[in-house]
């Protein structure tokens, strides 16, 4: 067992403790917080410095605005409902159209006005906030994500998620929604995870359920090797998302919607480490790499080219 | 900077908390097992006398602590007297009137008596005055023939007392020692006062032997030395200068045990019995009556009633602390920070095996009504507040059933915490929602193995004795809990999560 242990360490792999007391705890005020967790906050944040965001359609913030949602929603086909507090992607809806006054859910199951009041009464009471806070329910635009995922995404929207540390995007990968996330882009609930090249955009082995894969296990086509579009933009998204909250340590969830391109979802001040799975290697080593680095990281040009320079995958595919 | 001052609070914490342990134990002697008894002696003495109407006055001496031996618990039965204590002269005399009374009468005094590790060194006396020897002028002749001879012999003090008792306790026939054997009772006392006429301060002491049982002990005694500014015990039997072992002095000087004013004393027992009590009680005792500042501003000097929860309360962090570790290190997890804790301390109450079916039953219906409420669709806190009603219900319906089928266990049930039972509920069919009925029940099954290890982590007899009799014991586990909150070491759990990433040997 202490071996496994010292095999992990030489490995440079990050547990949680050595992540809460030397990453977060050092690096990320507490009063910044707020500006991650609630994602209200981070729109307006995002939209300061000039990065994409999905539009906000409405907002529902006390229980007597929640008889307004049809109101809010009349004027959209599809949309997603998600608490502005919410966490591990927990409380989310997305709706895809409708139907004969019922509204189609991703796994196509309708359901009624009622249904989607009761969601947001339960978001504002609380359940899916961190701490059980009251909270405002979101209602806002459904990405339409990249035709380069259409083959190796099942329903769901994929999402690319970068850790920062000091404004360096030090990890990505990509999540992958199977049938059994039932569409949904969380590692812990059967999605895929596919590590990213930080140098070229390309993905590189990917994780589901714990065992390496190749293919998508609905759709059959290989994960690996996919070029993510736009890769500099997201980079550049990332590594200037330090100056939008001043947290040293933090994720960046991030979304290619087909017409509108990179977007903004949300941002994290205790990002998971599932993210050295997919990627097959330690988050320490590259942490402490910055952490030794003596040269500027003052501008997001020169901190995309450290990361794209220190980072380059060393994994032959 | 943080993490060396974080080590520096430990250090300190540690030192104060073991400071405070070591004191307690070695120097106030509270025991460091809960089960160790330590031998005490019960002393009695029964006093009956016969009155004749007159105004009574009863005089008695009663022992005091010293060095070495420690008085406790002491109690005077003498119904229908006016008692006082008032210590003249190196002793304690208990003094009984009684305006009239007639016929036999009892009085009893009673004293708990134990042997203290500590011995600390003689303390010093002031010079003490020479009594009058009470020798006529032929003894006090014979007295001076005697001395002259042994101060031929003798080098000092040391060795003048060992000659003068050899020679009295083997008095040879036709030696001045005959003529003076009559004017003392005892041989210690005839020593003494022989010393007198030498100008050498002694005295006697009167004292009982501890061992073994007796219904009737007799008084022994043996003398004090002035010698260098205090006062050295001579055992004239064995002529040695020590106390004679395991007895109790009682009172000093030539004066009675008892002497009365207006009655006559008919009869006088001393009984010596060993009793062995509880360490823990008897050095409560002991240091209650010492007045000792440690003792009576610590938990020892609260009402019993707020010491037993005190005792309940002092055993939480010991099961915080376990908690942190199975959290933090094995990275266990649980619904709520510390509900399992406090699960644990309701199964202190409920014993184990019911306290597990009675937690299972209330949560499993709690949860059931939970689910139903599910499609009423209600706000958080009027659900919530209507869960915390159910498990109430249940919980009293559960006391009512058991009670009448005769299983009076289930009444425990009450001590449940009712809102942490609450909110476990609601948590638990949240994570049933989101993350299907496995993760809920891996979640419960957690919570529950974790109460379950508190509470025999809290319930050992040596960790409940420990923490309530040495509290500073828990500034170690405060000191122990804030270093691993700088834990940074992978948890178990992450482990076999992480094993893919370990690469080959």
């Amino acid at each position: 067992m202490f071996g496994l242990a010292a095999r992990l360490k030489r490995n440079g792999v990050l547990g949680i403790n050595a992540r809460n007391a030397n990453y977060i705890l050092e690096y990320n005020e507490r009063r910044n917080y707020p500006l991650v967790d609630d994602k209200a906050l981070t729109k307006q944040l995002a939209l300061k410095h000039h990065v994409a965001v999905p539009d906000l359609y409405g907002m529902i913030e006390i229980q007597r605005q929640v008889a307004t949602l049809p109101d809010i929603l009349s004027a959209h086909d599809d949309f997603v409902i998600k608490p502005a507090n919410g966490s591990q992607g927990e409380g989310i809806l997305v709706i895809t159209g409708r139907t004969e006054g019922l509204y189609r859910k991703v796994d196509g199951a309708l359901v009624t006005d009622d249904d989607l009041k009761f969601l947001v009464t339960n978001i504002l009471s609380g359940i899916y906030s961190l701490g059980g806070q009251p909270d405002k329910a979101l209602i806002e635009y459904r990405v339409k994500f990249d035709p380069v995922f259409e083959d190796i995404a099942y329903r769901g929207v994929p999402d690319v998620r970068i850790i920062i540390f000091k404004g360096v995007p030090v990890m990505a990968m990509v999540r992958l929604p199977t049938r059994m996330s039932d569409g949904k882009a969380n590692l812990h609930r059967g999605c895929i995870g596919a590590g990213i090249d930080i140098s070229t955009g390309r993905t590189l082995t990917a994780v589901w359920r714990n065992s390496i894969v190749t293919v998508h296990p609905d759709t059959g086509n290989p994960v690996s090797g996919v070029e993510i579009p736009q890769w500099a933009r997201l980079l550049e998204i990332a590594a200037g998302a330090y100056e939008m909250t001043n947290l040293g340590y933090q994720g960046i969830d991030l979304v290619l919607d087909r017409e509108r391109g990179p977007l903004l979802l949300e941002l994290n001040a205790r990002p998971g480490l599932n993210i050295q799975i997919a990627n097959r290697e330690g988050l320490q080593t590259r942490l402490s790499k910055i952490e030794a680095h003596t040269g500027p990281l003052d501008t997001v040009a020169e901190r995309v080219a450290f990361a794209r320079e220190t980072f380059a995958s060393q994994v032959i595919l | 900077m943080s993490r060396k001052h974080l080590y520096i609070l430990c250090g300190l914490l540690v030192l104060l908390g073991v400071a405070g342990t070591v004191y307690r134990a070695l120097v106030l002697e509270f025991p460091l097992t809960p089960d160790e008894t330590t031998s005490t002696w019960r002393i009695e003495t029964r006093l009956e006398f016969e009155t004749n109407g007159a105004p009574v006055k009863i005089t008695m001496m009663v022992p005091q602590s010293h060095p070495g031996l420690t008085l406790y618990n002491e109690s005077f039965v003498s119904p229908g007297y006016g008692l006082a204590t008032s210590s003249p002269a190196d002793n304690r005399q208990a003094i009984f009137s009684r305006r009239s009374s007639s016929g036999t009468q009892v009085i009893y005094y009673s004293a708990v008596l134990q042997r203290s590790l500590t011995r600390e060194g003689t303390p010093k006396a002031p010079p003490p005055r020479i009594p009058a020897t009470g020798f006529n002028e032929i003894q006090t002749a014979a007295a001076r023939q005697i001395i002259g001879r042994i101060e031929l012999e003798s080098a000092d003090t040391e060795s003048f007392v060992r000659l003068l008792y050899a020679q009295l306790k083997e008095p040879r026939p036709g030696g001045p020692e005959q003529l003076l054997l009559p004017a003392a009772r005892t041989r210690a006392e005839l020593g003494v006062r022989i010393m007198a006429v030498a100008a050498m301060p002694a005295r006697v002491v009167n004292g009982i032997a501890l061992s073994p049982d007796r219904r009737n002990a007799k008084l022994v005694r043996w003398v004090e030395i002035y010698d260098n500014d205090a006062w050295r015990a001579f055992d004239t039997d064995a002529i040695e200068f020590r106390e004679p072992p395991a007895h109790l002095p009682w009172w000093r000087g030539t004066g009675p045990l008892t002497s009365i004013q207006g009655g006559e004393i008919t009869h006088t027992e001393i009984a010596v019995r060993r009793v062995s009590v509880n360490s823990l009680q008897s050095t409560v005792s002991k240091q209650k009556h010492a007045q000792n500042r440690f003792v009576e501003f610590s938990v020892f000097g609260l009402p019993l009633q707020t010491q037993e929860v005190y005792r309940l309360l002092l055993t939480v962090p010991v099961g915080i602390f376990l908690l942190v570790i199975l959290r933090n290190v094995v990275g266990m997890r649980t619904f709520g920070t510390f509900m399992p804790v406090l699960i644990a301390l309701a199964f202190r109450e409920t014993q184990l095996l019911w306290g597990a079916i009675l937690f299972s039953s209330v949560v499993a219906i709690g949860l059931l009504v939970r689910f139903y409420l599910e499609q009423l669709k209600l706000l958080l806190v009027p659900r919530l507040a209507s869960v915390v009603i159910v498990v109430i219900l249940v919980m009293t319906v559960i006391s009512i059933v058991s009670h009448k089928l005769g299983f009076d266990r289930g009444l425990s049930v009450a001590l449940f915490p009712i809102v942490i039972l609450a909110m476990t509920i609601e948590r638990m069919t949240v994570i049933w929602d989101e993350k299907g009925p496995k993760e809920a029940l891996i979640q419960a099954a957690g919570s529950f193995f974790v109460a379950v290890l508190c509470y025999l982590l809290m319930n050992l007899a040596i960790v409940r004795h420990w923490v309530f009799v040495f509290p500073e014991s828990l500034l170690v586990v405060l000191a122990a809990t804030l270093a691993l909150g700088r834990y940074s070491g992978y948890r178990l759990v992450e482990l076999p999560r992480f094993r893919v990433l370990a690469g080959k040997d």
